[in-house]
């Protein structure tokens, strides 16, 4: 037989049992709603537990490839999976390249620009500073030019790497009360590095203030073996340099810090008794928060896993509904090849076969799927705004814990996922199982004798 | 040639269980016509359902074709309706919802065949049987010696080499029983073997041969003459 045949002959069995149809399709329908529901809450999860995590981390100053995606640089506000991909496959590609460099997709061009002006060429600092441009100037020193919307400086300038910040104003402003200004030195330690810089000018862009920073002193922790030592030690705290500590101090304890451990002088647990001289530092920068104790790439695939945990957990459950429904729809389907046993009966008796029987009752559990799950797909619209809020409150539950989020300038919006596959997934299962549930019966109208299908009691 | 070899057909077990067939061995001729004439009850449909490979015998060989029955799979049995045999059933069994034109052409559906080609052959045979008027009609409009004349059709369509009738005029006034019969007589004389089942004397007398049914005990006779008494 041929698909179009068996197709309408489906088609005119499904027909003939209005009432029972439209139950198992309402069914299909209802479950299939709940089902991508779960999905798209496990899905929105992940999504959203790995982009809050991103965000940290670029809040945290420990990546500045992620600061292009910040709305206020030009960048889109999204960082999906493909863009951190790039970036964390950059990274390894190229050892020497640095921050926005890494996000960019065409890094080679991004790394030549970078060594011929000073480092100020990356891509999303262009953007920045192109839309900066028109905007008003509170004060910019001589010897930053802008010329076709980049910054251009001189090559001997003590403000070689220039930086561009929005946060780092906003942060010191709402971490310490105080308003940078334009000759102030800032000092940012991160995960895995310090930095002295000077703030070279200050936009006001609106309401809200941005800076260039020239650093001037750059130190790596990434670079040398001692880092872990200093990971511990150091909870990335962003401070005006001369409202809290010495910079240079500090500075020079660390250099002496990394010799000491790369010579074996002192262990991560003993270097305070060692080295108690650096015990005011510890106890500015790791005494009082929560600690960030692994790197970035252990942080994301923790954070993966917890993710994929939750996801698998939603996934379950969705499956479990699908079960609990399919044995219903299954039923129903064998009632509705029940009630059109006669019809069978005579296909029969003029030759259809088992596969043609099966290719028949198949194709109306299909379009029985097909049209609940579309119509499903209708449910889980209406239900968007539930899934946007309960994600939304799920995160500021979570993210209400981590003061990164409560007190940094950055605020994390939250979104829903629903990849095309979802609905395509839920087909398939759907099928799946149903064909699973039915088959012993539809496998016996199939092969049976024609007159036992005939003469069955319906 | 069909043959059919201590055929046994016990319907059900223990205590119920209908003897149905008593070890029935009979040979039907090609391209005869022959009648299957018994009492309701005796055993006629079941006979004919197991010649037409719908049922299974509980015992015996069934010789079709040069094939035994009990040896296909349920493919090749499926094919051997679809290609070899054509029914004709006492309640008609067509879809009402289909046009007659489907309806007549379903064994070529199920064979796969081109909408085109398939009903241009049910067209065909429509035609001949003077239904080419009621082509686009629905089968359940119809009255009950259309619906008979299409099911016969339907019968015909692929150019089965047996045709197997279970009383297609019990449903039927005389007037519309005749027609059947002569288009059965018909068909038997293009050189086809037609079985017809029925427990009516006067059918059975269009028969080359007489398979006489009682009590699921079959004997083979000649043709019942027309003034004959038995
Ligand atoms: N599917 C069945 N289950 C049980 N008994 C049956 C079945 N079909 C027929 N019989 C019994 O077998 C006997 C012969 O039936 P059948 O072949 O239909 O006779 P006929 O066609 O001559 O009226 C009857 O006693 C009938 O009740
Ligand atoms: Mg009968």
């Amino acid at each position: 037989m041929r698909f179009p045949d068996a197709a309408s002959i489906a088609v005119h069995n499904i027909r003939h049992n209005p009432g029972r149809t439209l139950l198992t399709v309402l069914i299909v329908t209802v479950v299939s709603g709940l089902v991508m529901f779960l999905m798209a809450l496990g899905l929105s999860f992940h999504d959203n537990l790995t982009r809050a995590s991103l965000v940290y981390f670029n809040d945290h100053g420990a990546n500045y490839a992620l600061r292009p995606l910040d709305p206020a640089y030009g960048g889109t506000g999204e960082l999906s999976r493909e863009e951190y991909e790039v970036y964390r496959a950059n990274a390894e590609k190229y050892p020497d390249a640095r921050g926005d460099d890494l996000a960019s997709g065409s890094i080679d061009a991004a790394l030549t620009l970078r060594s011929a002006d000073g480092g100020s060429a990356s891509p999303a600092w262009s953007y920045a500073l192109r839309d900066l441009a028109g905007k008003s100037f509170a004060s910019v020193p001589a010897d930053v030019v802008f010329y076709e919307g980049r910054v251009w400086t001189p090559a001997d300038s003590a403000s070689r790497n220039l930086f561009l910040s929005r946060t780092l104003t906003q942060y010191v402003e709402k971490q310490t009360g105080h308003t940078l200004h334009a000759g102030e030195e800032v000092c940012l330690c991160g995960i895995g590095e310090v930095r002295r810089y000077t703030v070279a000018g200050i936009f006001s862009c609106g309401d809200e203030a941005a800076c260039i920073l020239g650093i001037d002193e750059f130190f790596s922790l990434a670079e040398d073996p001692g880092f872990s030592i200093r990971v511990d030690l150091i909870e990335m705290k962003l401070r005006p340099v001369d409202a809290a500590y010495d910079f240079n101090s500090l500075y020079d304890h660390m250099r002496a810090l990394t010799k000491a451990t790369n010579a074996g002088l002192t262990q991560p647990d003993t270097f305070l008794e060692d080295y108690p001289e650096l015990r005011p530092f510890y106890d500015l920068f790791g005494g009082s928060a929560a600690r960030f104790t692994c790197d970035f790439a252990d942080a994301m695939s923790v954070l993966n896993i917890l993710s994929s945990i939750v996801v698998a957990v939603f996934f379950l459950l969705a499956l479990a509904v699908l079960l609990l429904s399919v044995s219903s729809v299954a039923n129903s389907v064998v009632i509705s090849v029940d009630k059109n046993r006669k019809f069978f009966g005579m296909l029969k008796a003029v030759g259809l076969d088992a596969k043609g029987t099966r290719a028949i009752v198949y194709i109306e559990l299909l379009l029985i799927v097909f049209v609940g799950v579309i119509l499903g797909m209708g449910i889980l619209f209406a239900l968007t705004p539930l899934l946007s809020a309960i994600i939304a409150s799920l995160f500021s539950y979570l993210l209400g814990s981590i003061s990164s989020f409560t007190n940094s300038a950055i605020a994390y919006v939250t979104r829903v996922t629903l990849p095309f596959w979802v609905p395509l997934a839920t087909i398939a299962f759907f099928l799946l199982l149903t064909m699973l549930f039915s088959r012993g019966s539809i496998q016996k109208i199939a092969t049976q004798d024609v007159m036992a299908t005939l003469s069955e009691v319906e | 040639m069909i043959e059919l070899k201590h055929v046994d057909k016990i319907y059900g077990k223990g205590e119920g269980a209908v003897h149905a067939l008593k070890d029935v061995s009979l040979t039907i001729r090609d391209g005869t016509f022959t009648a299957i004439l018994g009492k309701s009850g005796s055993g006629k449909s079941t006979l004919m359902n197991i010649i037409g490979g719908l049922d299974s015998p509980t015992s015996g060989e069934v010789w079709s074709a040069g094939k035994l029955l009990g040896k296909l799979s349920k493919n090749e049995l499926a094919a051997y309706r679809n290609k070899t045999t054509g029914f004709v059933f006492q309640s008609f069994y067509l879809e009402p919802t289909f046009t007659v034109l489907d309806n007549v052409a379903m064994p070529l559906i199920i064979a796969g065949m081109k909408r085109k080609e398939r009903e241009e052959k049910a067209a065909d045979i429509l035609e001949k049987l003077g239904l080419g008027d009621k082509i686009k009609k629905r089968a359940g409009e119809l009255s009950g010696g259309q619906k008979q004349r299409v099911s016969i059709a339907r019968a015909l369509v692929h150019g089965p080499s047996l045709i197997l009738a279970d009383e297609p005029t019990g449903n039927l006034d005389s007037k519309n029983g005749r027609e059947v019969m002569e288009l059965l007589t018909a068909v038997a004389e293009e050189g086809r073997s037609v079985v017809l089942v029925t427990h009516n004397r006067e059918d059975a007398k269009c028969a080359e041969d007489v398979i006489l049914l009682a009590d699921g005990v079959a004997t083979t006779r000649g043709r019942i003459l027309e003034d004959e008494v038995f």
